[in-house]
């Protein structure tokens, strides 16, 4: 949603006001994906996703008329996705050791080029790297890597310093750098 | 699958790093860019829109045969309606904010102040509480007098053959002319609309029941739910002089009215926001001293922090 302008937020928010149902379609369309994959980088399940994004969307129509234009209608949504998402899983109950992303692409050997393969290996290595990591370092890395926030706006959203999501990010970066020169022995070792 | 966008690695990030070190860091977030991304089942999202937007659809037919809640009087009620935008005068007001739309008029008082007084065209008095917003459409006078809340709102509502309508995210309040109290803020720890009684009767809905309420008596509104609640109007009202007026309320709840109330942070973990408490205090002109209270009452600490305070356990 980083490509969106403030003015095309705020037209949204108007129409929320006005109970234009055309511009709350627009908004939906234009904002579904990149709030469906905060809801997964927080649930780790699609389905449950895809049912927090409904709660969401009818929950933000519902309220439209206390809608203020004049603040952010896209830090809103994102802070009514990780409300929800939270709240989702607190009543799931979660066991301790954090599960495997279900969403993950699985990958195929249909090739026999080592170069592949070692790509493939590596794509899904760094899935697994990224998921073990500690529940907020996570969210924090995935908003500013692939939703591109900024570490106000991260800041903002999970009640942080901004000092402290730069902390995560680096150090998420460097858990990657750790588990990569791991991988990377481990592979020569068997040439 | 392209993404759509690649996003560069925030420079904040290489601050106090050596160069190895700010060199394996950017390696590692542009190796990042192999990961694959989510991408939504086309099916699925189609099934969500579809519902959502059948849901509005469902919503606006509901709503327009308009429900039974105009109480329509006899005549020696009535005030000739002449629409002035006499309102934005208020906002001379230091602390309240307005801003003028063709469609409607919002205000919002801002927080750092106890509230803000409003008087809108057709004499009725509005005390908005701090960090609250009202909106006025444009249609105010015309076919009835509706407002739109978020927030705390005291309302003096002059008497008129048009019902005063006021709504909230889970609640309609109806009256003729009447002085009651509308409080609704969703997304809150107490996210009810609760209304209160001062003179007159109101009529308070949500879509599926409807109640009336009398003088001295209370009820909250949620989606499915409409109850009456014990409440003494001189302690409940006593926002509006500065009080703070609390009978077994979360100190999620105080806390968030003292932020707005003072402009200020407070933070608490949820183990303290979660704990009810029951404090009355008049005119309150000190945050610290305030908090300082609560923190007593329940024996846990607070200190003052860069831009705020801390509640914090033992």
């Amino acid at each position: 949603m980083r490509s969106i302008p403030d003015e095309q937020f705020r037209s949204w928010s108007h129409g929320l006001l006005r109970s234009d149902e055309k511009s709350y379609a627009e908004l939906f369309e234009a904002s579904y994906d990149a709030l469906f994959r905060y809801a997964s980088y927080i649930t780790h399940d699609q389905a449950a996703a895809s049912d927090i994004l409904q709660d969401v969307y009818l929950k933000l129509w519902q309220v439209r008329e206390t809608i203020d234009p004049e603040r952010s209608l896209r830090a809103l949504m994102y802070q009514m996705v990780r409300n929800f998402a939270l709240n989702h899983e607190r009543q799931r109950k979660r066991h301790a050791a954090e599960a495997i992303e279900d969403d993950h692409p699985s990958v195929r050997f249909d090739t026999v080029n080592d170069d592949e393969l070692d790509a493939a290996k590596l794509k899904e290595n760094l899935q697994l790297w990224i998921d073990e990591m500690p529940q907020r370092r996570r969210e924090a890395f995935m908003l500013s890597r692939f939703e591109g926030l900024s570490h106000e706006e991260i800041a903002s959203l999970m009640d942080l310093a901004p000092k402290t999501v730069n902390n995560h990010i680096v150090l998420a970066l460097q858990h990657i750098r750790k588990k990569l020169d791991a991988f990377r022995e481990m592979e020569s070792s068997f040439d | 699958m392209k993404r759509e966008h690649t996003y560069h690695l925030p420079t904040e990030a290489l601050e106090g790093l050596n160069e190895a070190q700010q060199r394996d860091i950017q390696d590692m977030w542009d190796l990042c860019g192999a990961v694959a991304p989510i991408t939504p089942a086309a099916q699925r999202k189609a099934d969500v829109k579809a519902h959502v937007m059948a849901a509005i659809r469902d919503e606006r037919e509901r709503e327009n045969p308009r429900p039974a809640l105009r109480l329509v009087r006899s005549s020696d009620l009535f005030a000739s309606v002449s629409y002035r935008i006499a309102a934005v005068a208020a906002a001379m007001v230091v602390g309240l904010a307005v801003v003028l739309s063709p469609d409607a008029d919002h205000y919002r008082a801002l927080p750092g102040a106890v509230a803000e007084q409003i008087t809108l065209s057709d004499g009725t008095d509005v005390l908005l509480a701090a960090g609250s917003r009202l909106s006025v459409p444009g249609s105010f006078g015309s076919e009835d007098r509706t407002v739109v809340l978020h927030g705390e709102a005291f309302f003096e509502v002059e008497p008129s053959a048009l019902p005063f309508v006021v709504k909230t995210a889970d609640a309609r309040t109806t009256v003729l002319g009447t002085s009651f109290n509308v409080r609704s803020w969703p997304g809150s720890m107490s996210e009810a609309t609760e209304v209160i009684v001062e003179s007159g009767r109101v009529a308070v809905a949500n879509k599926e029941l409807e109640a009336i309420v009398e003088p001295g008596e209370a009820v909250t509104v949620s989606p499915f739910a409409l109850t009456p609640v014990e409440t003494t109007p001189s302690y409940r009202l006593a926002w509006r002089d500065g009080g703070f007026s609390y009978d077994n309320v979360l100190i999620g709840t105080i806390i968030d009215d003292v932020e707005r109330r003072f402009d200020v942070q407070v933070k608490a973990p949820a183990s303290i926001r979660l704990r009810p408490v029951t404090i009355h205090r008049n005119e309150v002109t000190d945050a610290a001293e305030f908090l300082g209270d609560i923190a007593a009452t329940i024996s846990v600490r607070y200190r003052a922090t860069a831009n705020g305070f801390e509640m914090y356990l033992d």
